[in-house]
């Protein structure tokens, strides 16, 4: 397993990249969208499923040594397929590090923003709703 | 503009022609009505939110009444219908999810990827039905063509269980739903104009005014909501919660 870090990042840098994120079925806002965070761990279970994926991954807290796990909201997989996901995309036992904006309320949970694997493929997981995918816009 | 005639429509006419003592008829609606069908997908070029007639941005205050703004003030995402899966209108024309439409004659009928929903704007000349005896999420619709191609629909009949948006505000049962359906731009883009009345919450008609791109190169998807629905928190099992709490509120 990785060195599982739970890393606070840039928040002016990924501003820049990551547009806030929108969802048609519920509020995003128990998401703290200005502090975003890295976690490394491996995936327990990817989920494929509607209303929103989820990827189950396992994260050693640095403070106490102990392994916790957190559950990762995604988007669906109707617009995670037209940017190119499947539910191969994630799969159990990969080691990664993830950027996601936490749950404000500290639980073990968070959005995520993008996923980097083991050899350094970088997947973008803000990708925009469902809008038309020849258009520019908002995430 | 695409003008199509309806395959029902040209084997009536036909057979019309072939009548020795009735003489084809053509009416102006069989030969100018537009046809909606096709895959569509809200474009990015939309004017949402709550807009004046002129569609110019209003702020709260000025269509709001002091309870729905008290509502907004205090919204619970996880008491959100939609975070339970059930559908409303209008905010199920907003998308993300495409929307399929199939026109048929006396009805006009949006397949809703989101939520797996559908809904029926009749065209053919009946009326809305008792609300007593039928009211729903997504409203009770009826549609009729206009002179120059344009859909007006009339939507009635909400049960008021659903919000408007995330916003908290519902869509009451005295609300009532305008709709303008107009092909553009050589039928490769759908204008949905609403106009939204609730004397309930609002204290004048707001507009919004959606653009949809035709992609007949896509097709509509499963989406069953309650399939992994952690947001339902009256669902929510030990082990895997979802991200919604019943204490959050939003942060003003």
């Amino acid at each position: 397993m990785n060195n599982l870090a739970k890393l606070p990042v840039s928040l002016f840098a990924l501003a820049l990249m990551f547009p806030v994120s929108t969802s048609a079925h519920h509020s995003f806002e128990m998401f703290d969208r200005g502090n975003p965070i890295q976690i490394s761990g491996e995936i327990k279970e990817f989920q494929w499923v509607n209303p929103h994926t989820w990827i189950q991954i396992y994260v050693i807290d640095e403070m106490t040594g102990n392994q916790v796990e957190w559950s990762i909201e995604g988007r669906s997989p109707n617009v995670l397929v037209r940017r190119g996901w499947n539910r191969n995309t994630v799969l159990p036992g990969e080691n990664v590090m993830l950027t996601i904006y936490p749950l404000r309320n500290g639980e073990p949970g968070g959005a995520i923003v993008m996923l980097v694997k083991e050899d350094g493929t970088i997947i973008n997981a803000d990708t925009p709703t469902a809008v038309d995918t020849n258009e520019e816009g908002p995430r | 503009m695409k003008v199509v005639m309806p395959r029902k429509v040209f084997l009536f006419l036909l057979a019309l022609a072939f009548q020795s003592s009735a003489g084809p008829v053509f009416t102006a609606e069989a030969i100018t009505t537009p046809d909606l069908t096709g895959l569509w997908v809200v474009s990015n070029r939309s004017q949402r939110g709550y807009l004046d007639e002129n569609f110019e941005r209003l702020e709260p205050e000025q269509y709001l009444t002091a309870r729905a703004i008290e509502l907004t003030e205090n919204v619970r995402p996880a008491f959100d219908p939609s975070a339970m899966c059930l559908p409303s209108m209008p905010r199920h024309l907003g998308g993300p999810y495409p929307i399929e439409i199939v026109q048929n004659q006396g009805s006009v009928v949006q397949l809703f990827e989101y939520e797996n929903v559908f809904r029926i704007i009749y065209t053919d000349g009946r009326e809305h039905p008792d609300p007593i005896e039928d009211q729903r999420f997504m409203g009770h619709s009826v549609g009729e063509w206009q002179d120059d191609g344009t859909l007006l629909v009339d939507v009635s009949n909400f049960n008021g269980k659903a919000w408007i948006a995330a916003n908290g505000i519902p869509v009451s049962q005295s609300a009532h739903l305008t709709e303008w359906y107009r092909l553009i731009e050589e039928g490769e883009t759908l204008e949905v104009t609403q106009r939204y009345e609730d004397s309930e919450y609002f204290t004048r008609p707001v507009w919004s005014k959606y653009l949809f791109n035709l992609r007949n190169d896509w097709g509509i998807r499963e989406y069953f909501c309650a399939e992994g629905n952690r947001d339902n928190v009256f669902q929510q099992r030990e082990g895997l919660p979802g991200s919604l709490r019943p204490e959050d509120i939003l942060p003003e």
